[in-house]
């Protein structure tokens, strides 16, 4: 597992940074393919973010499709504000709304080191705020859980207005081009591919070094017995508070690198499904282990991207099933998983006749 | 005495000559005008009107109206009221439907149902081959001819006592300013109910508010001004408008006195709607989140599909609205009280079911419970989907739950949130009896508090899981089935519910029924106040911030029970 | 910090949960280079005192005073921790998934502020973790999972985890519990090795023998109150201890 973690932190980075090299030397590759990809590796980057905080310092998040969101919607921000500047035609919310001009907090957005300085300003500052308050008193397990999709469920209602300044119900959508290349070319599509592979390699990295440090050796303590922590004189707030807030920037990036692959956002990437369906993603690759949470979340929105389009109404109950099943069955997800099979297909061999364990 | 042929034509003449004089004086002073109609003979102005009325002329038509409106209460005995009251409903509904004719040579009758009448005696005439022709009504006519009818069907009614034609009241409420002042005041005479009087007083003064006559006014506004509504603050704002401060500083000062009262009671009025709609939705929150709170506190897991379990609740009480509507049509009013059994005991085996099925085996993994629960969520949404489809259902509403009560202002306590609010309450007093009195409630007690402990001495601590499990899960079914003729009822409803009964249990504290009930009004009060002025969000995050606020002093909520971990 | 300080003192402590009062105006005092051992029957109240002292539990009236002047009222956990108290708890508690080594790291760091606590260690302080293993008889198992350990070696895992984090005083509740005569031997030593001046450790135990052997003075808590208190000689001989603990103890076995 040690090694296996940075082996594939390599596999991605230098898949992203060679498709994106590939695709300036002229490249043709399929659009299509190239955004299934990029999604999903945005989708991996968040499900790692989840299971950060959640493998391995026991806090399950119901709501971390806000952090998404809020990277999310703040590139749009900045897409929309290049769009707007650059061809002139306004984003349809302003004309909905009757606006001359897009509101006063798109002051500067356009650029995209500002941009990215605003996803680590508001995610940091709704992250801190948030999870001081409940980290401070104390707010664990279930209880937390259900804060969280509460707090999704809010920003989701507020996302739906249309007098925001963020698309209302009809989201944010018409971009035109990004960093100067424009959408149409098929050569965005691989470099945002390649780019978000490459940060996932990163992050992957990254978090893989983090669980090893000390601050890593702290958040396995806290999962296992915060209390025994505090009573060696530990204030813990302050470890669940720091995994909490990079878990959170790594949530807000993978937003940031999904939206400009899909073109589009909407208040549903708030909607307390997807929020919990992230948590499914590590459930089913399995919590505490970096390389299984990006598995769970290649497998099922892998899955979901095929079914839904061959079974639309089948896909919910599939679903639902290898959820319930999962969660029952294999504790640990495909980790166990593998473990699992790998006993069954011992006992075929030697044993046949002798009954599974669960 | 001789009485020939002439002998009509000439009162006819007569009564011309002296209505034409009087009517001066009526149009100032009524009080003379019905002085007056003591002098000439029922008989006579029946005569008078009907030439009136075949004159076609619209100023003539209008005022006779009125004056035969003075005239059926112009005596005081009550079967001579009677009498003219019919008469006049009789003529003015023949009238309307052009079943009184006039010849030219001032010949008329009235047909009823193939025969024809003398307008005056209702006695049946043969009429000849003359050209009758029913009068013309114009439209300023028409107004009051409606209100003059309606209010002779009105006295008319009065005969039996408490039978007021409601019907014709809400006519003239409607039509105030062409009302006849001396039936008026002969109905506020009359026996009435409170309310009827009360709406009747209202009718009178928006009249007298148009009043030349200062007096008048303002007795109107002083009257009006007890009754708030938006209807008067409108009228008396423009009556208002109309008041020279010069001339009538008083008036001015009672119009704004009354203004102020009546803007005051309307404020009150919505207070106590936006209370009463509070009380419902925190009725139909206390009924989806008790089952949650109870679950929590005994086993410390969060159902996630307590919402879908509402949802199915209202779709089985649809189910047996239907059937009903098949097979027993006449059971239909009650089926809200006959699903009452079969949504909790289906709804409840349901909730068994997930527990025996998934929860049992997650007991030491209460996050994991979550998404397994979130698994079984898409499942129930997705299975309805597939059946019913994701459009909103259309339930029968019941006439006992039509409509409801004006109480105060713009204030009306409608019948089927009352009936939500009762359901409620009976189902907190069930609960309690259940948690407090009966040997099981003892032991979901016992497992709460020391779950160990409780299964030492022998409870059958997974049976207890089991049946609170179902309970809750039933009481979440009822509540579907209290919200399906108030709210939507598709396949996606649940997650509308679910974050608020969240909000409950956390804000309550774990397996505390006052909690609970506390937390649902506190809750259920916050959206329905501040929804209308702030939206939807705002009453939300002012829910969250009290919820984080209350945290922080009271981690496990307001009612926590002590618990040794 | 002079030896004169009072390590703990205890003056009109009520804790009650509810309606039911667990400790009833209790006075108490533990000074510095004493073993105090304290003993009584079930449910006397002993583990809510150690929850009192560490700010597990709160308490509703009286004042509790740590290593002299510091009064820990309304303090939480962490804070009090950082004086100086160190606890073991009746059930072992230690991380599981984590190894010796770094359950002992985790503790060596936890005294200290956030950004200390996360540079590598120094050769001194991973010298400071042999020490202390070998001084609780682990340094063997220094890489294994602490879940792995016999439930001894756990227990003093967890006694070695609070002396990472230099305590002044040790609250120790059951530490031989569940364990057999050779390894109560050996706790008995350890805490003799600890034992020291500017020292303090409170021992909650059942078990009479070792009480004798380790504690220099006896408290006896009974219904959340003291009943006697002293060298273990006289308090085995109070006619009131025998009847009321060791009478009910013998009753229950
Ligand atoms: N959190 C709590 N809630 C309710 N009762 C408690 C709590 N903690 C302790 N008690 C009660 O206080 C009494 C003393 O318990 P404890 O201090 O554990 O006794 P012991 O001396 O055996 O360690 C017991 O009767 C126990 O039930
Ligand atoms: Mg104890």
């Amino acid at each position: 597992m040690l090694r296996s973690s940075e082996k594939f932190a390599v596999i991605f980075f230098l898949a992203g940074s060679l498709l994106v090299i590939a695709s300036f030397m002229g490249l043709e590759t399929s659009t299509y393919l190239m955004n299934l990809i990029g999604q999903i590796a945005a989708f991996s980057l968040l499900a790692l973010s989840l299971d950060l905080i959640w493998g391995f310092c026991g806090i399950l998040s119901l709501g971390h499709g806000l952090y998404f969101a809020i990277g999310g919607y703040l590139v749009a921000m900045h897409l929309v504000k290049v769009a707007f500047e650059k061809t002139g035609t306004p984003p349809d919310f302003m004309l909905f709304m009757g606006w001359e001009d897009l509101p006063a907090y798109y002051f500067g957005i356009e650029s995209f080191a500002y941009l990215l300085f605003l996803v680590i300003l508001v995610t940091l500052s709704v992250s801190l705020i948030f999870g001081y308050f409940s980290f401070r008193s104390r707010v664990t397990g279930v209880y937390f859980a259900i804060i969280t999709q509460a707090l999704v469920y809010m920003a989701m209602l507020f996302m739906f207005r249309n007098d925001t300044g963020f698309g209302g119900n009809n989201g944010m959508t018409g971009f035109s081009e990004i960093f100067g290349l424009n959408f149409r070319e098929n050569k965005t599509a691989t470099i945002l591919c390649g780019i978000s592979l490459t940060v996932l390699g990163l992050s992957l990295l990254g978090c893989k070094k983090l669980v090893d440090a000390p601050l890593g050796r702290f958040m396995r303590a806290v999962k296992e017995d915060e209390s025994r922590l505090r009573f060696l004189g530990f204030d813990t707030v302050y470890v669940k508070l720091t995994a909490w807030c990079i878990s959170a920037i790594l949530a807000a990036i993978a937003g940031l690198l999904y939206v400009p692959q899909v073109g589009i956002i909407n208040p549903r990437v708030l909607s307390p499904e997807l929020s919990i369906e992230i948590a499914v993603w590590v459930a089913i690759g399995g919590r505490g282990s970096l390389v299984g949470a990006i598995f769970g979340a290649v497998v099922v929105s892998g899955l979901k991207f095929i079914l839904t389009g061959l079974v639309p109404d089948l896909w919910p109950f599939l679903l639902a099933i290898l959820v319930v099943g999962i969660v029952i069955y294999l504790p640990n997800g495909f980790s166990d998983g593998a473990r699992v099979f790998g006993s069954i297909a011992r006992r075929l061999v030697s044993a046949p006749h002798r009954k599974l364990q669960s | 005495m001789i009485r020939g042929h002439s002998c009509p034509r000439f009162f006819r003449e007569m009564a011309k000559i002296i209505l034409s004089i009087s009517w001066l004086a009526f149009a100032d002073n009524s009080a003379v005008a019905s002085d007056h109609f003591n002098k000439i003979s029922w008989i006579e102005f029946r005569n008078h009107f009907i030439t009136e009325i075949c004159s076609s002329k619209p100023k003539r038509m209008k005022a006779v109206l009125q004056e035969l409106g003075s005239f059926t209460v112009a005596n005081q005995d009550p079967k001579v009221i009677r009498e003219r009251t019919q008469w006049a409903t009789d003529l003015i509904s023949g009238i309307q439907k052009k079943r009184f004719r006039c010849s030219k040579d001032g010949k008329t009758y009235l047909k009823r149902e193939d025969k024809f009448l003398d307008p005056v005696s209702m006695a049946e005439i043969k009429i000849g081959d003359a050209k009758y022709k029913a009068p013309f009504l114009h439209l300023p006519v028409r107004p009051t001819l409606e209100t003059i009818l309606a209010t002779s069907k009105l006295i008319n009614s009065l005969k039996n006592p408490g039978t007021l034609d409601l019907s014709q009241l809400a006519l003239l409420e409607k039509k105030p300013d062409f009302i006849n002042t001396d039936q008026m005041a002969y109905l506020l005479k009359s026996q009435l109910s409170d309310s009827s009087r009360e709406r009747l007083v209202f009718v009178r003064a928006f009249k007298m508010l148009k009043s030349e006559n200062i007096d008048e006014v303002s007795e109107a506004l002083r009257n009006l001004s007890s009754i708030p509504s938006r209807k008067t603050l409108t009228a008396i704002t423009k009556v208002r408008k109309t008041i020279d401060p010069v001339k009538d500083p008083e008036l001015i000062e009672i119009a704004d006195n009354a203004i102020a009262e009546i803007s005051f009671s309307i404020q009150i009025g919505k207070a106590m709607s936006i209370v009463y709609s509070g009380l419902s939705y925190s009725s139909i929150l206390f009924l989806a989140s008790i089952g949650l709170a109870i679950v929590f506190g005994l086993m410390g897991v969060i159902n996630l599909a307590q919402g879908e379990l509402i949802m199915i609740g209202a779709y089985v009480t649809f189910v047996i609205q239907e059937c009903l509507a098949a097979v027993f049509p006449s059971m239909l009013p009650l089926y809200l009280l006959i699903s009452i059994p079969f949504v909790f005991l289906i709804t409840g085996g349901m909730g068994a079911l997930i527990e025996f099925s998934v929860i049992r085996h997650l007991y030491t993994r209460p996050l994991m419970t979550l998404l397994a629960t979130w698994g079984v969520s898409i499942f129930l949404i997705n299975m309805i989907r597939v059946s019913f489809g994701t459009q909103n259902l259309e339930f029968y509403v019941p006439d006992y739950l039509v409509g409801g009560l004006s109480v105060f202002g713009d204030f009306l306590i409608t019948w089927n949130r009352l009936a939500t609010i009762i359901f409620a309450i009976v189902i907190l007093i069930f609960t309690l009896f259940l948690v407090k009195k009966t040997r099981f409630g003892m032991n979901i007690r016992a497992v709460t508090e020391n779950r160990s402990m409780a299964g030492a001495i022998g409870v059958n601590t997974r049976k207890v899981d089991l049946l609170s499990f179902a309970v809750g899960s039933g009481l979440a079914g009822l509540a579907g089935l209290a919200l399906s003729t108030i709210y939507n009822v598709n396949p996606t409803m649940g997650t509308n519910f679910i974050v608020d009964a969240f909000m409950v249990v956390v804000l309550g504290g774990v397996g505390s029924i006052w909690g609970t009930v506390f937390a649902a009004l506190l809750v259920g009060m916050i959206n329905v106040a501040v929804e209308p002025l702030y939206g939807a969000v705002a009453a939300k995050v002012l829910v969250m911030i009290l919820i984080i606020a209350v945290i922080q002093v009271r981690p496990e909520g307001i009612f926590m029970m002590k618990v040794r971990k | 910090m002079t030896k004169s300080d009072q390590a703990i003192y205890v003056s009109g402590l009520n804790v009650s949960f509810g309606a039911f009062s667990v400790l009833k105006n209790l006075s108490w005092l533990v000074n510095f280079g004493e073993v105090k051992g304290v003993i009584g029957p079930n449910g006397a109240g002993k583990t809510t005192l150690l929850d009192a002292l560490t700010g597990k539990t709160e308490y509703q009236s009286g004042d509790i005073f740590v290593r002299g002047r510091h009064n820990i009222k309304g303090a939480n956990e962490p804070v009090i921790a950082r004086l100086g108290l160190g606890r073991k708890f009746q059930k072992p508690s230690i991380f599981s998934g984590l190894s010796v080594f770094e359950n002992l790291e985790i503790a060596l760091r936890s005294g200290k502020a956030i950004l200390q606590s996360i540079n590598q260690l120094t050769s001194h302080e991973k010298e400071k973790i042999n020490e202390t293993a070998v001084l609780i008889g682990l340094s063997d198992c220094l890489g294994k999972d602490a879940g792995t350990l016999a439930h001894g070696q756990k227990q003093w895992l967890e006694i070695g985890m609070l002396i990472m984090a230099d305590p002044a005083v040790l609250l120790l509740d059951e530490p031989v519990a569940g364990m057999n005569g050779e390894e109560r031997t050996k706790t008995a030593t350890l805490i003799d090795k600890l034992k020291g001046p500017e020292m303090a450790i409170v021992v909650v135990e059942h078990d009479m023998q070792f009480v004798e052997t380790v504690c220099d003075s006896v408290t006896v808590l009974h219904d959340g109150q003291i009943l006697v208190e002293g060298p273990m000689q006289d308090v085995k001989e109070n006619p009131q201890v025998i009847d009321v603990y060791l009478g009910r103890d013998s009753e229950n076995a």
